[in-house]
């Protein structure tokens, strides 16, 4: 088969897979070829879905022995399939780099005959890549489930970054829909990748150039949508993930429907994709904002408002902790307010060294003031809109977009009743 | 420091701007303006011609570097490569402000000038970050070429980046925006000004924008199509020299609310 036939349909293939960045890994001990890492990741391109590219997403090969409901590439789908062989793709991969399309390789695959033959060839493709053409680049790579640990942690030694997808929130789902997966299996190669880093962890220390492994941690996916889970349910299980392996992120999908099945959604059903983007602004505040998961949700409340964002949501909940001064406020608090970023607190923070702020410094300072006026003071003084209760700020605070959602009447019927009322009419 | 009512006239590099500094230290007075050469506008104001002398610029640039810390040099000199009308004038704001609170002055955020030049270095080093993604380099006889045009002057980091990244690769990136040429070899880089067409690609070099372009569109997933998305990441100023964007149908003008439904 033709080379750009087979890129087509393996890079269609892969597509679905969330993790697209290249961040974490540090170019301190890496002596290459050619290639080199960027911390904070960058982004080659954004295609039309107007997700970013970073790296060049393909499955090593789409013929897969398992059956799973939600997936493109399931046995009993009736579909193109084709392999690459290793020396294609680490060839792809170089002519693509030199050219600047791409920061490295993502490199998946299908379960092709068994786990470990799959585990092998993808194995194939880092060694050319990394010893023969000595490639300095970004690689992520893909755990294999039930592929030989020994296997496992060859390819983490050679990749920046390792992933298994738990794919579903619950034991349950995953019964229904991937009958040939087990958590206990998913959970097992990404316990294996844990172990490595942190053992590794020590090695580094002790011994003068010993060899990295998965110096950039591992990520997951999981899909959201295709099953009933709650959004308390899929942040709680996100939380307990970066606990316990120490995952540096954990993606959600939209669910895509891409097959027909009795326990999937129609295939007509629209993606969540605004569901997914609360989730992920819910994620940001665990991971950077010091936010506990019992803070922004709880059992009572299962799920993301979706009409505004979690941090919002906080604040409004607890209008005993507001107004703050921003002059005298601890960062910790500063990153509590809404409108205000992680830039713009540290900057808070350095600046009134200097001198103290005021609300036009602050919004030279990158402070949105469209939301973060409401929850402010700047030496003492508020600004200069008031604004009465809490309702009506929720209703000052809603985008375009969420007043879209709601229709005509409910908007009227926003400003008539009481602040009670009005809170649980816009935060249930 | 009086205010003068000359405005001084320098070559536009950045020695000669260090001197004009010099000048107005040496002479206790603000200008009325500083000028590079180059723009040649018509002023009120009588000319003041500082000359370039390598030695006064040798001893602003220590000062800058030694006394002032990282931030306030980092926000002087790439401040200089900025497109900000009048940026001398704020760069010098700035060394003022530096005399009395040192390295502090960085993060006086409230003052006019050093909020402004804040937030065009910022956007010099957003641009510049966006540009080493965003570069596409073309083979010709085993030389990597390519063209940008960046609103700021942002080759130096381009340089730093790809001779690390590329250190046993010849590579030429026009900017035709400054006209400035970046040139790397052998992990070393430098800037000059010049012009530079480059020929049109090979047959080879075609195959591999060919099985890129193919790999762009088959990446994008056709139910979240979202056009105002990638051209808010990707500005759209960014498209003409990029290869997997020749082809891309024009964005629809986009109307307000038309993204609820």
């Amino acid at each position: 088969m033709e080379l750009m036939r087979k890129l087509e349909i393996l890079t269609d293939a892969a597509k679905y897979d969330a993790a697209c960045t290249s961040s974490g890994a540090r170019q301190a001990g890496r002596e290459a070829g050619i290639g080199s890492v960027v911390t904070g990741g960058l982004c080659h391109s954004f295609s039309a879905d107007g997700r970013c590219i970073t790296l060049l997403k393909v499955l090593l090969s789409n013929a897969c022995a398992y059956d799973c409901a939600y997936c493109v590439n399931r046995r009993s789908n009736d579909g193109p399939r084709a392999s690459f062989t290793p020396r294609e793709l680490a060839d792809l991969t170089m002519q693509f780099y030199r050219r600047n399309y791409i920061e490295g390789l993502f490199l998946s695959s299908a379960v092709c005959k068994t786990p470990d033959y799959t585990c092998e060839q993808m194995l194939r493709v880092l060694h050319i890549l990394r010893r023969e053409y000595r490639f300095g680049g970004y690689i992520h790579v893909k755990g294999i489930p039930g592929a030989d640990e020994r296997l496992t942690r060859a390819l983490g030694l050679l990749a920046d970054r390792m992933s298994v997808n738990i794919e579903l929130p619950s034991q349950k789902s995953l019964r229904l829909l991937a009958p040939q997966k087990e958590k206990a299996g998913i959970l097992e190669p990404m316990a294996l990748i844990a172990r490595g880093i942190e053992e590794n962890r020590g090695d580094v220390v002790r011994y003068r150039g010993a060899p990295r492994f998965v110096p950039a941690g591992q990520s997951t996916q999981m899909i959201i949508g295709a099953t009933p889970e709650t959004d308390y349910q899929i942040l709680a299980l996100s939380a307990g993930l970066y606990k316990k392996y120490g995952l540096r992120r954990v993606f959600f999908s939209a669910y895509m429907p891409v097959n027909e099945g009795e326990n999937l959604p129609a295939v007509n059903t629209r993606p969540p994709l605004l569901r997914e983007h609360r989730l992920y602004q819910a994620d940001w505040l665990l991971r950077f904002y010091r936010f506990d998961v019992k803070e922004i949700i709880d059992e009572k409340q299962p799920n993301l408002n979706p009409l505004v964002d979690p941090k919002c949501s906080w604040a409004l909940r607890h209008p005993e902790l507001f107004p703050v001064e921003v002059n005298r406020a601890s960062y910790d608090m500063l990153l509590r307010v809404p409108g205000v970023g992680v830039r713009s607190a540290q900057r808070i923070v350095s600046a009134r060294r200097v001198h103290s702020l005021d609300f036009d410094s602050l919004r030279r300072i990158g402070v949105v003031m469209k939301r973060a006026r409401y929850f402010i003071t700047c030496q003492g003084k508020t600004a200069q809109k008031t604004v009465h209760g809490a309702g009506q700020v929720a209703l000052e605070l809603l985008s375009d977009r969420s007043l879209a959602m709601l229709s005509g009447s409910q908007q009227l019927s926003l400003f008539e009743v009481g602040d009670e009322e009005l809170m649980r009419c816009i935060t249930s | 420091m009086k205010r003068s009512e000359e405005v001084y006239c320098y070559d536009g590099t950045w020695r000669g701007f260090l001197c004009c500094v010099f000048a107005c230290f040496e002479r206790r007075e603000v200008p009325a303006g500083i000028q590079s050469g180059e723009a040649e506008q018509q002023s009120l104001y009588p000319a003041r011609r500082i000359d370039t002398d390598p030695g006064r610029a040798g001893r602003v640039e220590t000062w800058l570097r030694r006394d002032l810390g990282k931030e306030v040099y980092g926000l002087a000199r790439e401040g200089f490569l900025t497109d900000l009308p009048e940026k001398e004038m704020h760069i010098v704001h700035l060394l003022r402000l530096a005399c009395r609170l040192g390295a502090l002055a960085a993060s006086a955020h409230g003052d006019r000038s050093v909020a402004q030049l804040r937030a065009e270095v910022q956007a010099l080093r957003s641009e510049a970050h966006l540009l080493t993604g965003f570069v596409r380099f073309t083979e010709h006889a085993g030389v990597l070429t390519s063209v940008i045009s960046p609103k700021h002057q942002v080759l130096h980091r381009l340089g730093a980046h790809f001779s690390r990244r590329f250190p046993g690769e010849r590579i030429v990136i026009y900017d035709d925006t400054h006209g400035l040429l970046l040139w790397c070899e052998n992990g070393r880089w430098n800037v000059a000004r010049g012009r530079a067409v480059f020929p049109p690609p090979g047959a080879q070099e075609e195959q591999w924008r060919a099985l890129w372009k193919k790999f762009y569109r088959a990446v994008s997933i056709e139910g979240r199509y979202n056009p105002r998305c990638r051209a808010t990441h990707m500005p759209k100023r960014y498209w003409n020299h990029m290869t997997e964007m020749e082809e891309e149908p024009a964005l629809p003008c986009a109307r307000r609310g038309s993204v609820v439904q």
